[in-house]
């Protein structure tokens, strides 16, 4: 969990730095997928204060995107196919298009197409060592070793 | 979808309230003091980022660099070849304009009817793009300006070959003509550049520096044209005639249009 907040913390200073592909939206939501937890309501509301503070942007505005983008999934994750690949991907790309849109609405931004396909194309490969960082490098609290 | 039924629905209740209100009071600028002290720490972080990544991509900007020198330096070449393509077809075409000007200064349209052709290579003889669709004929004459060139050996639809005036196997009846008088002869062509004119009576004067015309006996060859300039005399006593060389007055090679006269 430290782990992935410094790396939430490190991805939303160079988003909001530099580089133009949304990582805290492909982190949040590739975290909601993997894992059905309470702490990601919190980590969204995390990063978007964060997100919200270091572009100079309303602070609750991100959180409420990235909370109400949590719930959809918690929700879409009772689907079967919700593990599948080509899903993560769908998801990805349509919450990143709903953002883009809701920022183009609200901050008058320009909705940079090839952004937009750059972040779909990174949902991948963010998703698949995500996957693999938490199922082999997290402990989960339910195993217990009996002594 | 009922309420209790929703994932973990007491965190997202309260994480979607405490982000409405932080919502609301930045909207009502409640929170500008707040913010503004930590823009005081976190702008120059962003800042060195920033400035960070920047030199990191000037790292690799020549890479990009080189890569659109060689697309310019290409679609530069492309142009480049295309624009000298152009002006050699200009300066062609201002050759040729050039060469019918003076053509029609030098032979009265009225009286000589002449068809333009272009040189497309030249051996023994020389090929021009003029052929029989053109109303090109064997044995019409071949000038520039006023100056004899040759005449039409043999034919095809588009192309036409033409024997030199310096061909050995053209032979002209030819004169010299000066203040003393004229000198009647053959003009023969010689392997190489030069002509010889042959069978000049010893009474006849001819000298160096004369120009030699066409006597127009030929079928189709009209009578004054000038077909070179006397460069020596070979005045042999102990032989019945005597002879001149005679040097053509235009380097074939170097004409870009040369015309035919038809009519």
């Amino acid at each position: 969990m430290k782990s992935f907040i410094f790396i939430l913390t490190l991805a939303i200073f160079l988003q909001a730095s530099f580089l133009p592909v949304n990582l805290v939206l492909l982190l949040l939501i590739s975290r909601a997928l993997i894992k059905s937890d309470k702490a990601n309501y919190y980590l969204a509301l995390y990063g978007g204060i964060l997100y919200g503070l270091l572009t100079s942007s309303n602070i609750g505005f991100y959180s409420i995107i990235l909370i109400l983008f949590v719930q959809i999934i918690e929700i879409l994750k009772k689907s079967r196919l919700s593990t599948h690949p080509l899903t993560v991907l769908i998801v990805i790309a349509i919450a990143n298009l709903v953002l883009t849109l809701i920022e183009s609405l609200f901050f008058h931004q320009q909705i940079l197409i090839q952004v937009l396909i750059l972040t779909t194309v990174l949902a991948l490969p963010v998703y698949g060592l995500m996957r693999i960082w938490e199922e082999r490098f997290v402990p989960d609290r339910a195993i217990r070793l009996k002594i | 979808m009922p309420w209790g039924s929703l994932p973990h629905p007491r965190t997202f209740l309260i994480s979607f309230l405490i982000s409405l209100s932080l919502f609301g009071a930045d909207f009502g600028g409640v929170l500008n003091y707040p913010k503004s002290i930590v823009s005081t720490v976190t702008v120059p972080v962003q800042f060195g980022l920033y400035k960070t990544s920047q030199a990191f991509f000037k790292q690799f900007e020549f890479i990009f660099l080189a890569r659109r020198a060689v697309q310019e330096k290409t679609a530069l070449t492309e142009q480049l070849a295309t624009v000298l393509s152009e002006n050699a077809d200009l300066k062609r075409k201002l050759a040729e304009t050039q060469g019918f000007l003076v053509e029609q200064q030098a032979l009265d349209p009225l009286t000589y009817k002449t068809v333009p052709a272009r040189p497309l290579s030249l051996t023994r003889y020389l090929t021009i793009d003029r052929g029989q669709t053109d109303g090109i004929l064997i044995n019409q004459p071949v000038v520039y300006k006023d100056v004899y060139l040759g005449q039409i050996r043999d034919l095809s639809a588009k192309t036409a070959r033409v024997l030199l005036s310096t061909d050995p196997d053209s032979k002209i009846e030819v004169f010299a003509s000066n203040q003393q008088g004229k000198a009647r002869g053959i003009l023969v062509g010689q392997y190489g550049s030069d002509m010889l004119m042959d069978k000049i009576l010893h009474q006849e004067p001819i000298a160096v520096g004369d120009l030699i015309y066409s006597e127009g006996t030929e079928n189709l060859l009209p009578r004054g044209l000038i077909l070179g300039q006397v460069s020596s005399v070979l005045d042999r006593q102990n032989e019945v005639f005597k002879q001149a060389v005679i040097k053509p007055i235009f380097d074939v090679s170097s004409l870009d249009i040369v015309f035919v006269i038809t009519n």
